[in-house]
């Protein structure tokens, strides 16, 4: 069922769209062929949304996600006997992915981990996923084509490989996890940290962040890197973030172009929450605090019933094995040499102490860097929260009421050393919307398309059934939370996907991806070219083999 | 449109480059993609590189059993019908029918797989592909206990030891071994001179006529995998005495060369095909496989030990991975009102019982695979078959809808069996613009709707 | 004679192969066939020119043979085939298609022909 009008015009909201600085204001939104306009082209089928007292605010992207890869159909396989999994997640079918996102706010979702040998498996279920636009960022960190380049810092030759790389994959960005953990292959054997040289080859975890930064910023990809931290929900990422910071405080690119709209970043800390588990993250926040080149997402603990396990950090799987003394249930699969996933299940409790700083670290995370433009709200879904506990995580960060609620039956140990517990900083709404919408476009570099509702762009929209102005978020987080436990209207590119409790998922989003931009056709082609010997030597198949052809329809270019 | 004396042809000199097309081969499960045709115009000149199972893929275009026209059983003879009769008829029996099966759906793209699937989901029916009989038990043993597994990149460069058991893939895959031990890799540059292979199985097949002198073969007890696998578990956890007189048929110095492998190799590869899948005794061998690679993972100081599972059929995994995702399950789907819901039954069991009144299938040949009763079972209700060649299910059915030959004369993507997915190239038209597997599947399903 | 029936995939006794490019009496040599140890042959005081009729509980078959010296005692193989699944079964929802217990004799009747397999599926 489509609910589709040539233009459609929201009546008298309230608008909210940090991008463009406004904040509450009455106004009239205009779209035409799926996108926003400033006066339509005729005024012919016109479909009028009425949103006095409503609120209206652009449509929610997630910047980090796990949707659409062979390890999602990992976590089918472990949990299609597993009854709570299926009581919970419905058996995370693609379809169930979609209409909870939808649900929820979100038009743009981006598939945070794929190797390049399995891209043709996220392209396929992008494909079959409806309504939702899509990205995916390539993950590198064990790239071992690019072994010499990274031992000798060939930039040039990094930048032009990801070019192709991205081009023929259709992928939207890079992912660097564990920069070549795979070198050792025996799963107990743990490095100390990334500074640490390799055994087999001649570079540290280090060079291949570095290394992989200048190239992106050479490329000028809409995103920066996206960095897994080494050991993450153990103390030793601390060690690993300190290391990474301390070399990110030297890396100085000149930006031609410095507009607002344009992302600040050179490096994007992926789930931020499970980096410090101490609980202290003063030297992160200080370091944003001091440093624009850096932003982070949240990662939410939505405490579900269940939740998959999706990773690819040995230092996580290693100790998941030990804590329970028996052997667990984890699908271990190693992807041509590119790295391992490592997919299982697992239960987060309120009473466990690390659970809890997991949870505490977020939204530390979030209230106290000074710029909320740094930071985005994410899940890690479906590895730490599932979309369906937003409205309470919403509650969490507009109410310093619903926090504490909610923290009353916390662990104890944990209590005694919160800090957010008697922490009386809020969000205003604005800054909730900046961290769910405006931020994550402009670090994803997609501010010409989502996340604001400026003439041109996407018409993603959400129409909220609260005049939030009228609202003491505090005291009233429950109408907050019922406010975005229903949205009222869900509209992507033009059309309505949801309506009251009717989703509609009878349309196609797009797939996003980009090159970069390339100084010399030439030389890429020679770079390419050396590349593909590599993979004629190595590989199981041959370079070209990674080409997507997807039809043009399903496809959108940025860069 | 064929060129009949292109597989005859000898000493044909080369044409210019840009008639020469590098494909991938849909012939098994490994898809190799380095095959290399010659094409003239609009035929296939000469084919280089297939093994003896991939010539024969690009033999049945010209097949004489080759199917060209709808066909509809008429008092026990078939009769050519057009296609639009032909659909209507389709259409007709899925409709006549209140409990359909799907089944087969590994020899057919991915795209068509998905289609197959909203046909189920469609018309509430059961859908099941060739891997509940086969590598799917593998992944049904992983979700209950999970695995570790590889990819064929892994296995040519970092492995040292390639273990077949009860697999004989020199028949089944003819062109493994040569990619995964007779290759050099970047971490074991001397080849074939550092991988050792071992070959566990009943008999001396084919595949052990590769084996050299550092190698290992096995020749154990029939059902005794299982009594093996336990022996090698117990070892591997406590200290435990090697009996004198070995275990299972292997003698006591070949389970100490075994042993010491296991747990001082680097890199350990393990193939298993259909032996391991049948029960022994009261135990799964393949259940206690899976545990033997877990506790040989926790305790080894150096190196993995992963699996693989050998299936036949080009795109079986395929079926696996699109169900998945679509549906949540790997196999054995029962959609009631558009849901799949929890089901026990498998196609076996569905066939045994006769719980089904009127089966489609799809690219493979039951009535040829199955035991006869099931067979006879299966013949006893109303059947359509989609495939492109004759085969004993096309001697039984009622219906018979032509396809084109995937990777030939229609692209679509496949899974390779280690899970990676490839693409597979059109290369010429099909024979009397027959449509793909995929196409037609969406053509009956927008009929149904 | 009581033996082990193991049905396995053979390139050069392939029924796949047989379907897509041979006539029936093609398919006929070549996967109404077995392969057993001399020493099995010996015992059953078998003549090459003598058939032979494999049977179990779930039907029976007549089929000709080759002698592999490979092939340990006790046991028979055959290629995979509308032949082999006469003898093969269901167990608990699983195929078994390796080491089925069958009985196994010298006979002077020619091959099961595929038509009458055919029959016999088709009978109602």
């Amino acid at each position: 069922m489509s609910n589709k009008s040539d233009r459609i015009i929201i009546k008298n909201g309230l608008i909210f769209d940090p991008l463009l600085k406004i904040k509450g204001e009455k106004k009239d939104i205009l779209i035409e062929k799926g996108i926003i306009v400033e006066k339509f082209s005729s005024n012919n089928n016109i479909k009028e949304i009425n949103a006095e007292n409503k609120t209206v605010i652009p449509a929610a992207i997630d910047i980090h996600t796990h949707i659409a890869s062979q390890q999602i159909n990992w976590v089918r396989l472990l949990g299609k006997e597993n009854k709570e999994f299926q009581k919970n997640w419905e058996g995370l079918t693609l379809r169930y992915i979609a209409r909870n996102y939808i649900s929820n706010g979100y038009t743009f979702i981006t598939e945070a981990n794929v190797y390049p040998s399995l891209s043709k498996q996220t392209i396929f279920n992008f494909i079959n996923l409806p309504v939702l636009d899509k990205a995916m960022l390539l993950n590198l960190g064990n790239f071992w084509p690019l072994e010499f380049e990274f031992e000798k810092g060939k930039i040039d030759e990094i930048s032009y490989f990801l070019s192709d790389l991205l081009s023929k994959c259709k992928g939207f960005g890079i992912k660097a996890y564990n920069p070549f953990e795979g070198e050792i292959w025996n799963l107990n054997t743990l490095r100390e940290n990334i500074k640490e040289k390799g055994k087999l080859y001649n570079f540290t975890a280090i060079d291949v962040y570095k290394h992989l930064i200048y190239s992106i910023e050479k490329l000028d990809l809409p995103h920066s890197i996206h960095c897994h931290i080494e050991g993450y929900e153990h103390i030793e990422a601390k060690d690993n973030l300190n290391i990474l910071l301390e070399e990110l405080a030297k890396i100085k690119i000149d930006r031609i172009d410095s507009s607002r709209f344009k992302r600040e970043q050179i490096c994007h800390l992926a789930h931020a929450n499970s980096l410090n588990m101490d609980g202290d993250n003063t030297d992160l926040i200080k370091f944003l605090n001091n440093n624009k080149n850096v932003d982070l997402d949240l990662a939410f603990i939505g405490f579900d019933e269940i939740n998959p396990i999706i990773t690819s950090d040995r230092r996580f799987i290693t100790n998941y094995k030990d804590s329970s003394g028996k052997f667990n249930k984890i699908i271990i699969n190693s992807n041509e040499s590119e790295g391992d996933s490592y997919t299982g299940f697992r239960k987060f409790s309120k009473s466990n102490y690390n659970d809890c700083i997991l949870w505490s670290n977020s939204i530390d995370l979030a209230l106290n860097i000074k710029n909320k433009w740094q930071v985005q709200f994410s899940l890690n879904f479906p590895h730490y929260s599932h979309v369906n506990k937003i409205p309470k995580i919403a509650s969490w960060l507009l109410s310093k009421e619903a926090r504490k609620i909610f923290m009353e039956d916390m662990d104890n140990k944990y209590l005694k050393i919160s800090s957010i517990f008697n922490n009386d900083n809020v969000l205003d709404f604005n800054d909730y919307i900046i961290i769910t919408r405006a931020s994550p476009a402009k670090s994803l570099g997609l501010t010409k398309y989502k996340g604001n509702l400026d003439v041109g762009t996407d018409a993603d929209i959400n129409i909220l059934d609260i005049d939030i102005t009228k609202i003491d978020s505090n005291r009233d987080f429950k109408s907050i939370e019922k406010a975005f436990e229903n949205i009222e209207y869900v509209i992507k590119n033009g059309n309505i996907v949801k309506k009251g409790d009717k989703i509609f998922l009878g349309y196609e989003g797009k797939i996003f991806w980009a090159e970069g931009k390339i100084y010399s056709q030439e030389d890429k082609l020679r770079v390419v070219s050396k590349k593909s010997e590599f993979y004629q030597k190595y590989y199981s198949y041959f370079y070209n083999m990674l080409e997507n052809n997807v039809n043009k329809d399903f496809l959108k270019k940025i860069i | 449109m064929i060129n009949k004396k292109f597989l005859i042809k000898k000493n044909t000199e080369f044409k210019k480059m840009s008639d020469q097309i590098k494909i991938t081969c849909s012939g098994c499960s490994l898809l190799c993609d380095d095959i290399i045709i010659i094409k003239h115009e609009k035929d296939i000149e000469k084919i280089l590189g297939t093994c003896l199972k991939g010539k024969e893929k690009f033999n049945q275009i010209i097949s004489k059993n080759r199917i060209l026209n709808p066909l509809i059983r008429k008092n026990n003879s078939l009769e050519k019908i057009n296609w639009d009769i032909a659909l209507d008829k389709a259409v007709q029996m899925i409709n006549n029918s209140i409990k359909p099966v799907l089944y087969g759906l590994s020899n057919i793209s991915c795209e068509a797989q998905l289609n197959a699937i909203k046909i189920a989901r469609k018309i509430n029916g059961f859908i099941d592909s060739n891997s509940t009989i086969c590598q799917g038990q593998v992944l049904n043993f992983a979700s209950k206990i999970g695995i570790t597994t590889m990819t064929l990149t892994d296995i040519i460069n970092k492995s040292d030891v390639i273990i077949l058991w009860g697999v004989n893939v020199v028949e089944s895959i003819p062109r493994l071994l040569s990619k995964i031990l007779f290759s050099r890799g970047k971490f074991r540059i001397t080849g074939r001179e550092i991988k050792s292979l071992i070959i566990v199985d009943i008999y001396k097949t084919a595949s052990f006529n590769v084996l050299g002198t550092r190698d290992l073969a096995l020749i154990i007890k029939p059902d005794n995998d299982i009594e093996l696998i336990r022996f090698l578990k117990k070892y591997c956890r406590e200290e435990y005495k090697i009996p004198a007189g070995g275990n299972s048929g292997i003698d006591k110095q070949d389970l100490e060369r075994l042993i010491s492998i296991l747990l001082n190799s680097e890199h350990i590869s393990i193939l298993t095909g259909q032996a391991l899948i049948k029960p022994q005794g009261e135990g799964h061998p393949m259940k206690e496989l899976l545990e033997l690679i877990k506790i040989l993972n926790k305790y080894k100081k150096i190196g993995r030990v992963s699996l693989m599972m050998v299936g036949g059929h080009y795109n079986m995994v395929g079926f696996e991975h699109i169900a998945l995702a679509e549906t949540g399950k790997n196999q054995s789907i029962q959609f009631r009102n558009g849901k799949s819901v929890q089901t026990e039954e498998t196609i076996i069991s569905k066939l045994q019982n006769q719980d089904f009144d009127l089966s489609i299938i799809v690219g493979t040949d039951p009535i040829s695979h199955f035991p006869a009763a099931i067979s006879k079972n299966l013949s006893s209700k109303p059947m359509i078959l989609i495939d492109n060649k004759k085969s004993g299910t096309y001697l039984i059915a009622d219906l018979i809808l032509p396809t084109a030959i995937t990777g030939i004369e229609c692209e679509g993507l496949a899974f390779r069996l280690d899970h990676v997915p490839i693409k597979l190239k059109k290369i010429i038209d099909p024979p009397n613009n027959i449509l793909s597997d995929a196409k037609l599947l969406e053509n009956i399903l927008m009929k149904l709707e | 004679m009581e033996m082990i029936l193991n049905t396995i995939r053979l390139i050069d006794y392939d029924q796949n192969k047989e379907w897509i490019h041979n006539d029936i009496e093609s398919m006929e040599d070549n996967l109404a066939i077995g392969f057993i140890n001399p020493m099995d042959f010996k015992e059953m005081y078998l003549v090459p020119s003598l058939k032979l009729r494999i049977s179990n509980k779930y039907g029976d078959i007549i089929i000709k043979f080759k002698q592999g010296k490979d092939i340990p005692r006790g046991i028979i193989l055959m290629p995979i085939s509308m032949w082999s699944n006469q003898l093969s079964y269901v167990e608990n929802k699983n195929i078994i298609y390796k080491n089925i217990k069958v009985q196994v004799e010298g006979t002077r009747d020619s091959p099961t022909k595929l038509i009458e397999l055919i029959n016999r599926i088709k009978k109602k």
